[in-house]
């Protein structure tokens, strides 16, 4: 006997395939969309079915823009000779975020996972070193996050840009704001000390 | 602290995210060997598991064990070796990823094996301290197979017992199928010289395979025979598991841009 609909059911299914989400989970959502309004219901499928005819990738940086290229790439008030290169677009949010960096970005969409048959080919590497090679560009900025997998990718890079006509740095590395320093673990703290700053003097 | 916790020195192999803030960490441990834990909120506390879960890390752990699944549950963990030139120096972090794969896939859960612990922590630290990685890796993957009982047989032809050298032959074959060797005139038609060996290869192996750790730093092992070496054991362990090694082309990428000194 069907207990639940194969609509329903169908939906489930559906959900089950997102990151995070089980079957029971699952389940509440598609419960909750099914007691809401049938307007709501239709309102979020025309924006599942908007979001590949309307989102591609921007050709110079890779992030998901609706326009090639992206808001960003086009704005002619940023500077374009300070590239920042990051893993995913959800970095390039936080990021801009700060209102700190008014250069342009490139986007990897990933790190090398060798046991995950992820490596340099996978992600957008090469473009990138297409990119420090051919066209004007001053700094790049390696802001790749601070684990085992993004400081291998942040070596990768700066040894293979090592030889291109570029600057290259790397986001500094220390305590965070607001944290009493007995807290913060020994690495980073030696590295807070290594990469001191000078002020005064 | 309760008494169904368990305490334990271990590697870590691999880490995974797991939902918004926790993270899932397949360790290595010569008590319980190979073991897999959850760590709630190790994404977030800025306490407990911060830089502390990272792959290659030396870690002293509290964990609950499983009740009813497989994964146990994390409570504490002291890190004791980060070994962070391995992830900021990336021709070591691909040898070391590649040796963590093996262990993962050579071992079972609950299975402990302390000279595997030994090995792969010998193993971590050399590549540290900038000790040529390929040879380093051949040690280690000659004496993993040697652990997991699948020693390559590498003391004389498979089929006529003749002694490398013996009958001045140059090279022999590895065969991946079984481990063993052939001489030239065994091998006839078979097309085995993807695997085969030079004499000089085949001494150092066979040094190798007598050797203790501590004794490893005495074998000096040129490159071109350690990756003649490597490319053979890899071959092998490849036949034996069944399936690709995916870090062995990143690490065959960083074989072509040879290991700098510490810096």
């Amino acid at each position: 006997m069907q207990v639940v609909p194969p609509p329903l059911e169908r939906l489930i299914t559906d959900l089950t395939r997102l990151p995070g989400i089980g079957q029971k989970t699952a389940s509440r959502l598609a419960l909750y969309l099914l007691r809401r309004p049938a307007a709501e219901a239709l309102n979020l499928s025309a924006s599942l079915a908007e979001l590949h005819a309307s989102i591609q990738l921007c050709s110079t940086c890779f992030a998901f823009s609706e326009n090639d290229p992206c808001v960003i790439c086009s704005d002619t008030r940023r500077n374009n000779r300070l590239v920042c290169v990051v893993e995913e677009p959800g970095d390039l949010m936080v990021i801009e975020k700060t209102n700190a960096f008014r250069g342009v970005y490139h986007i990897l969409h990933g790190v090398l996972a060798p046991m995950e048959g992820i490596g340099p080919d996978e992600l957008k590497v090469r473009e990138l070193f297409y990119r420090a090679e051919s066209q004007e560009i001053e700094e790049v900025l390696v802001a790749t996050s601070s684990t085992v997998p993004g400081e291998a990718t942040a070596s990768y890079l700066i040894d293979h840009l090592t030889g291109m006509p570029v600057k290259v740095t790397r986001l500094a590395c220390g305590i965070p704001m607001g944290m009493d320093i007995k807290y913060a673990d020994e690495h980073t703290l030696a590295k807070a000390i290594e990469t001191r700053q000078f002020v005064k003097g | 602290m309760s008494s169904q916790n368990c305490r334990t020195r271990c590697i870590v192999l691999k880490n995974t995210d797991f939902g918004e803030s926790d993270r899932i960490v397949t360790l290595y441990s010569p008590d319980h060997g190979r073991f897999t834990a959850i760590a709630k909120g190790a994404k977030r506390s800025q306490k407990r598991f911060v830089n502390k879960l990272e792959e290659f890390s030396l870690l002293d752990v509290i964990y609950r064990p499983a009740k009813y699944n497989r994964l146990h549950f994390l409570s504490e963990a002291e890190l004791q070796e980060a070994f962070l030139s391995l992830r900021t120096h990336w021709q070591r972090y691909c040898p070391a990823i590649l040796a963590c794969e093996l262990v993962l896939r050579f071992t079972r859960e609950h299975d402990p094996d302390s000279r595997i612990f030994t090995l792969l922590h010998w193993l971590l630290h050399s590549l540290h301290n900038g000790t040529a990685h390929l040879p380093a890796l051949v040690f280690f993957l000659l004496h993993l197979l040697d652990a997991c009982g699948y020693q390559p047989r590498l003391k004389h032809c498979a089929a006529c017992s003749c002694l490398p050298g013996q009958n001045k032959q140059l090279s022999f074959m590895f065969q991946p199928g079984n481990g063993s060797l052939l001489c030239p005139r065994c091998s006839g038609t078979t097309d085995l010289s993807r695997y085969s060996l030079s004499l000089q290869s085949l001494k150092f192996l066979q040094t190798a395979q007598k050797m203790t750790i501590n004794q490893m730093q005495r074998l000096q092992m040129p490159e071109q025979v350690a990756s003649e070496c490597l490319f053979v054991l890899y071959s092998y362990s490849r036949y034996l598991l069944q399936c690709d090694i995916h870090s062995w082309s990143f690490l065959v990428q960083g074989i072509k841009k040879p290991i700098s000194k510490k810096r």
